[in-house]
C-alpha cells in the first residue's frame, strides 16, 4: 500500500495528517480533530519513565493474573484437534483396513477422552510416582537416550577386541557317523531290538552287513555340521552326538523319527575363524558393549548430583537348621 | 566371444537387428541349448526393430514379437554328470549325486516393496536373509520410538530363500524416500511415508490399469524420473543377495536375486516371482511396466537375460492363480497358430514351475469347478480362501465369487469375481495337456513349490502355533484374527514352503533343480518327499537299501516325462515315498496320495485320487488317536493306465490332523486371556501336505523293441 501525498513536519501536524491519510478521499471533520488531536497529546505521556514503571508493573499482574487462570483451566480442558483425529482413523484404518464410520469415531473419542481423564487424575493423586512398570519405562526410556552417546567403532577397537575373545567367533562343530535305524512303525520294541543288536556289534570281530529300517535318513553322514544334521534328524538327536564316545557303536538314540545306533568316526568341535570372517561379528558384538559403556558413563557422570544415605543393614541371627 | 553388452542400455532395441550377433552367440552356448522356437517360427518374420541411432528409447515397450531365432532358456536336462559352475565360488565340499533335500522360500516381500513399505515394514532384504539364517529381526508395527512390537525368529534355518519385492515400484519407491527427490514432498510420497493400511493404495494404478502408467506424481509426465532411480533398489537387492550368499567350501545358505512381476490388471492377479540363476542379471527389472503381457514377460526375460547377458539365466514362477480369475494359467493366446506355438514354447521354458501353497490360500485344487471331472476330494478345501456364493466387498467394489465357465472375470485380488478350474494346479495342469495337443507342446508344463509371501521379511516363517503374521496389520494375535479385504487376517495362513531335490546348496546346482522340476511344496511343515516312475521298477524296490540309487537308474524323478513306452510294458509303476518332519513337534504321516489328471477321448479333464499308503480308514479332519507312520514307502501301479490318454502323475503326503494356527494360538492362552476374535467361524482343524511335481505320460511315444 503506498502512503498517500507528503508529510510536513511537526508532530502534531503530522498526526492529523495521519488521519486524513488514514481515510483518503474522506476529510475528517474540524469538530473531530481537536479530540483526535487531545489524544495524541495524550499518548505522549507514553514517554514518561514512571508511566512506564506504572505500566509494566500492571502488565505483569495482568499477565500472572491471566495465564494462572489459564492454566488451572488447561488442567480441565482436552483438546482433540484434527492431527490427533487423523491419529486415531488412521490407526483404525490399521486395524480394520477401512475409515470409521462417523458413530465409530465417536467411540473412538470417548474413549480417548476417558483415557485422557483418567490419566490426568491419576498423575494428579500421584499414582504414577512408585509405579514399578512406569519406573521401569522411563529408565529405558532414559537409557536409550544414554545408548545413543556411544560412539563409532575404530579399527583397532575390532581388532584387538578380536585378540582377546578369538574362542567366540569359530565355526560349526562338524560330524562324520553311521547309523542304524529302528522303525517303530514296523517294530513292536525298535529300543530292544536296538539294544539285542548292539550288544553283538561291540565284540570287535563282528562284521556289519545290516543296514536297518528302511527310509530317506542316510546310513553315513560324512562331516557335518551340528546344523545340517539336525535339519535331517531332528535337533535332539543332534545334541545326542556332542557327548557321545568315538569310534564304537552306542545307543540307542531316540530321535522323533525313532530309534537309532550311531558309530561316530569323527566329531570336530569348533575352530576358530579368522579376523575378517569374524569382523561382522565383532561389530555386533561390541555394538552393545560401546551402548553400556556409554550408558555407564553417563551413569558415572549424574551420579554426583545425589547424595545416599543408607542404613546399615541389622547382622542377621545364625540361622540353625534342625536335623 | 562375448555379447556386446551396450544394447542392456537401449532394453528396447531388437536385438535381431544383427543376425551374426545371435549367431556369435548361439555357437558360445554349448550344447544345452533350447531352440524349441526354430520348430514353431520359422516361417515367422521377425518385427520391425526401432531404429538403433535413436536417442533415446520409448519409455513403455510395446514388445515386438520374438525374433524366430531367439534361444529360449537352457536345456531343462540333467547336468549332473557334467555339472559346472556359471559363478565363481569354492566347489561344495559334498556333493550327493542321489540329490539332498532342501527347504527355502522364493517369495519374500521386504520394506521395498511399496505395499509393505506403506503398511510399516521396515526390513531390509538384508534383515530377511538373516532371518532366514536363524538370526532375530525386528517384527513391525513401530512404536513412537521406533521401537519394533518384538523381535521373531526362525527356529529351524532355511537351506535358500530369495527376496522377490515388487519391482513396478523401485524407481517410485527411491524417489519418495529420498530427501534430495523434488518429488520426495508431493502428497503420495507423504502418504506413503506414514504407515497405514492405505497409504500406499494411491500408486496402485500403474499395476492395476490394463495398460500400466507410472504414478505421474511421483515419476512426472514421461515417468523418467522414476525410471532413473529403479537401480538403486534393484542394485540393492542384488547387493544384499550377494552379502546372503555362501561361497565358500561350506554351502551352507544360497541366496538367489530375484523380484517380483506384479500385474494386478482389473485385479486379476498375474504375478509371478523372477528368480536368477546368478548375480549375472539385466540392468533393470523387467515388470508390469515394461511387460504388460504375460507373453511379453517371457520374451523380455529370454532377450534381456537369457541371449543378452553370457551365463544369465531365469525363470519366472507364477503365483495365486487361485485369485486370477481364470487369466494367470489360461490358454495361450495369439492371432496365428504359429504365434500361439511360440508362445508356448516360451512359456513352457519360462516358467518351469508354480506356487501352489501361500499365505493368500491353496492353487491346488478346488471342489464344484466346471471344466473338470472326479470325485470331490476333501484336502483341497484346506486353506480355500474362496468359497462359490460368497461375497467380497471393499470400498465401491462389490463382488460375488461364481464360477468363471470359460471367461476370464475380475477382482479375485479382493476376494471376488469369478473362478475357474485352472485357477488351480490340478486343473491347470489338465489344460496344459490340452493345450499340448492343440500346440504341440505344453505351455502348462509346471512343477509345484510353496511359499511364505511374507511381507514383513519373515521367510519361511511357517509354524502355525508361533506364527506371528506375514503383513503389518497381522502381527498381533487380535488382529490377525480379524478380518482384511485381501484374503489375509483370519482368511489368510502362514505360507509353504519350496523342497528341492539337488545335488548341493549352490545357486547353480539348486536353479537347475528348480529348472528340471525336481521340486515339491509344502504347507509349511518339512515332509520330505521323494516321487519316481518308470515302466518296470521292482515289487519290492522299498525293501532295497540302495532304493534311491535304483530309483534314478531305471526311471525318472518328480517333474520328468516318462520315457518312451517299452512295448512289453503294460502299466507304469511308481515309487513313492515320505518321511515325516524331523522336528520334535512335528506330527506323524496319515497317508500317501498319488493324484493322476488325465484327458480321456472324448477330450475331458478328468483327475483321480489313490490312496496308495498309509491310513485311509480314518477320517480326515478328525483329531486322529492312531500312531501315524514315521515314513511310508510303496510301490504303485496305475490300475486304469491307458497308453493312448495323456496323463500326470504327481504325489501328495498327509500328515495326521494338527490345529490351524487360528485355533492352535487361542488355545495356548486361558480362556480370560484370549481376545474376542478367538471366538471365530474357521476350521480347527486341517492336515499339513506336501506336494511333489508331476511326472507325465506323453501318449503316442512308444519304444520299438
Amino acid at each position: 500500500m503506498n502512503w498517500p501525498g507528503h508529510l510536513p513536519s511537526g508532530t502534531e501536524r503530522e498526526n492529523i495528517n495521519l488521519i486524513d491519510a488514514a481515510f483518503p478521499g474522506r476529510p475528517v471533520p474540524e469538530s473531530s480533530r481537536y479530540y483526535i488531536f487531545a489524544f495524541t497529546r495524550m499518548l505522549n505521556l507514553l514517554k514518561e519513565p514512571l508511566v512506564h514503571f506504572l505500566l509494566l508493573g500492571l502488565l505483569l499482574f495482568g499477565l500472572q493474573y491471566y495465564f494462572g487462570n489459564q492454566r488451572m483451566e488447561d488442567d480441565e480442558l482436552i483438546v482433540i484437534n484434527d492431527d490427533r483425529l487423523m491419529q486415531l482413523k488412521n490407526n483404525w484404518i490399521t486395524k480394520w483396513g477401512r475409515p470409521p464410520t462417523a458413530q465409530e469415531l465417536d467411540g473412538l473419542v470417548e474413549d480417548l477422552i476417558r483415557e485422557e481423564i483418567f490419566y490426568r487424575e491419576a498423575e494428579r493423586i500421584g499414582l504414577g510416582k512408585n509405579d514399578i512398570i512406569v519406573r521401569r519405562r522411563l529408565v529405558q526410556k532414559l537409557t536409550f537416550l544414554y545408548e545413543a552417546e556411544a560412539g563409532e567403532l575404530s579399527k583397532q577397537t575390532i581388532r584387538s577386541y578380536y585378540e582377546k575373545h578369538r574362542d567366540n567367533y569359530q565355526t560349526d562343530e562338524i560330524f562324520s557317523f553311521k547309523q542304524i535305524y529302528f522303525n517303530p512303525d514296523q517294530r513292536d520294541t525298535p529300543e530292544l531290538d536296538a539294544a539285542t543288536l548292539l550288544s553283538k556289534l561291540q565284540a570287535p570281530e563282528v562284521v556289519l552287513n545290516y543296514q536297518g529300517d528302511s527310509g530317506l535318513l542316510a546310513s553315513v553322514v560324512e562331516a557335518q555340521t551340528h546344523a545340517r544334521v539336525s535339519a535331517e534328524f531332528g535337533n535332539d538327536f543332534a545334541d545326542q552326538l556332542r557327548n557321545l564316545p568315538l569310534h564304537s557303536w552306542q545307543g540307542p538314540l531316540h530321535s522323533s523319527l525313532g530309534v537309532h545306533l550311531v558309530y561316530l568316526d569323527k566329531r570336530s568341535g569348533r575352530t576358530a575363524l579368522e579376523f575378517e570372517e569374524s569382523r561382522p561379528f565383532i561389530i555386533d558384538d561390541l555394538i552393545d558393549k560401546e551402548r553400556e559403556k556409554a550408558v555407564n558413563r553417563a551413569y558415572m557422570r549424574i551420579k554426583d548430583n545425589y547424595r545416599v544415605e543408607r542404613s546399615t543393614e541389622p547382622e542377621k541371627p545364625e540361622t540353625i537348621d534342625s536335623e | 566371444m562375448p555379447i556386446k553388452h551396450s544394447a542392456a542400455k537401449y532394453p528396447h532395441v531388437l536385438i535381431s537387428d544383427n543376425p551374426d550377433i545371435l549367431m556369435a552367440s548361439r555357437t558360445t552356448r554349448s550344447c544345452c541349448i533350447l531352440l524349441a522356437s526354430i520348430f514353431f517360427a520359422a516361417c515367422d518374420r521377425p518385427a520391425a526393430a526401432a531404429p538403433v541411432g535413436k536417442e533415446k528409447p520409448p519409455a513403455v515397450v510395446r514388445a515386438p514379437a520374438v525374433p524366430a531365432e531367439m534361444e529360449i532358456g537352457t536345456a531343462v536336462s540333467d547336468r549332473t554328470s557334467e555339472f559346472v559352475y556359471s559363478e565363481k565360488r569354492a566347489p561344495c565340499r559334498h556333493r550327493n549325486p542321489l540329490r539332498n533335500v532342501h527347504f527355502g522360500d522364493l517369495h519374500v516381500h521386504s520394506s521395498y516393496s511399496f505395499d509393505a513399505y506403506g503398511n510399516g515394514t521396515r526390513t531390509k532384504p538384508e534383515d530377511a536373509y538373516r532371518y532366514a539364517q536363524g538370526e532375530p529381526i525386528d517384527l513391525p508395527p513401530y512404536d513412537d520410538d521406533g521401537e519394533p512390537l518384538k523381535q521373531v525368529r526362525l527356529d529351524r534355518p532355511l537351506d535358500f530363500m530369495a527376496v522377490t519385492d515388487h519391482a513396478e515400484y523401485f524407481g517410485e519407491m527411491a524417489v519418495c524416500l529420498d530427501p534430495d527427490e523434488p518429488n520426495y514432498k508431493t502428497k503420495m510420497c507423504t502418504e506413503l511415508r506414514q504407515p497405514g493400511y492405505e497409504s500406499y493404495v494411491p500408486m496402485a494404478p500403474t499395476i492395476v490399469l490394463p495398460t500400466p502408467k507410472r504414478m505421474t506424481e511421483i515419476c512426472d509426465r514421461d515417468g523418467e524420473t522414476c525410471e532413473r532411480r529403479i537401480a538403486t533398489l534393484w542394485g540393492a537387492t542384488q547387493e544384499a543377495a550377494e552379502q546372503a550368499y555362501d561361497r565358500t567350501e561350506e554351502c551352507s545358505f544360497t541366496s538367489f536375486v530375484g523380484y517380483e512381476y506384479s500385474g494386478v490388471p482389473r485385479y486379476r492377479n498375474l504375478h509371478r516371482n523372477i528368480i536368477f540363476r546368478n548375480h549375472k542379471v539385466p540392468d533393470k527389472p523387467i515388470s508390469y511396466v515394461e511387460a504388460p503381457k504375460d507373453y511379453q514377460l517371457w520374451e523380455q526375460l529370454q532377450r534381456e537375460c537369457v541371449v543378452k547377458i553370457e551365463g544369465c539365466d531365469v525363470l519366472a514362477i507364477p503365483h495365486n492363480p487361485n485369485l486370477s480369475n481364470a487369466d494367470l494359467l489360461g490358454p495361450i493366446k495369439g492371432d496365428t497358430l504359429e504365434i500361439q506355438r511360440r508362445r508356448a514354447a516360451l512359456r513352457n521354458a519360462t516358467e518351469p514351475l508354480m506356487e501352489i501353497f501361500q499365505h493368500k490360500g491353496n492353487s491346488e485344487c478346488m471342489n464344484g469347478l466346471s471344466g473338470i471331472l472326479g470325485e470331490p476330494d476333501e484336502l483341497c478345501e484346506i486353506e480355500q480362501v474362496r468359497k462359490i456364493g460368497t461375497y467380497s466387498s471393499y470400498k465401491n467394489i462389490f463382488a460375488e465369487v461364481i464360477d468363471c465357465e470359460g471367461d476370464p472375470g475380475f477382482l479375485g485380488l479382493f476376494n471376488g469375481g469369478c473362478v475357474a478350474y485352472n485357477d488351480f494346479f490340478r486343473g491347470a495342469a489338465l489344460l496344459g495337456l490340452k493345450e499340448e495337443q492343440r500346440l504341440g507342446i505344453n505351455p502348462l508344463k509346471m512343477g509345484v513349490i510353496g511359499s511364505t509371501d511374507t511381507h514383513v521379511g519373515a521367510a519361511g516363517g511357517t509354524d502355525e502355533t508361533s506364527w506371528e503374521g506375514h503383513i503389518v496389520y497381522e502381527t498381533s494375535l487380535d488382529r490377525r484374527l480379524g478380518s482384511g479385504y485381501l484374503p489375509s487376517n483370519l482368511n489368510g495362513n502362514p505360507g509353504g514352503l519350496a523342497g528341492v531335490w539337488a545335488i548341493e546348496n549352490s545357486r547353480d546346482a539348486l536353479f537347475d533343480a528348480l529348472k528340471r522340476r525336481e521340486t515339491f511344496g509344502t504347507s509349511g511343515t518339512r515332509i520330505v518327499p521323494r516321487f519316481f516312475a518308470a515302466w518296470d521298477y521292482p515289487e519290492d524296490l522299498c525293501e532295497n537299501p540302495d532304493m534311491i540309487e535304483q530309483a534314478y537308474k531305471l526311471g525318472v524323478p518328480m517333474g520328468s516325462d516318462l520315457p518312451a513306452q517299452p512295448g512289453s510294458a503294460k502299466t507304469v509303476t511308481f515309487i513313492a515315498a515320505a518321511q515325516r518332519d524331523a522336528s520334535g513337534n512335528s506330527r506323524p504321516l496319515k497317508k500317501m496320495q498319488v493324484i493322476k489328471g488325465w484327458i480321456d477321448h472324448k477330450g475331458d479333464a478328468n483327475y483321480r485320487v489313490f490312496d496308495v499308503a498309509g491310513d485311509s480308514e480314518t477320517q480326515l479332519f478328525q483329531e486322529d488317536t492312531g500312531k501315524g507312520f514315521n515314513y511310508l514307502c510303496t510301490v504303485f501301479n496305475d490300475p486304469e493306465f491307458n497308453p493312448a490318454l495323456p496323463a500326470y502323475y504327481y504325489l501328495r503326503v498327509v500328515e495326521q490332523a494338527s490345529l490351524r494356527w487360528s485355533a492352535a494360538q487361542c488355545r495356548t492362552l486361558s480362556p480370560g486371556q484370549r481376545p474376542a476374535g478367538c471366538n471365530n467361524d474357521a476350521p480347527e482343524i486341517i492336515h499339513e501336505l506336501a506336494w511333489t511335481s508331476p511326472i507325465w505320460y506323453r501318449a503316442g511315444e512308444h519304444q520299438p523293441d
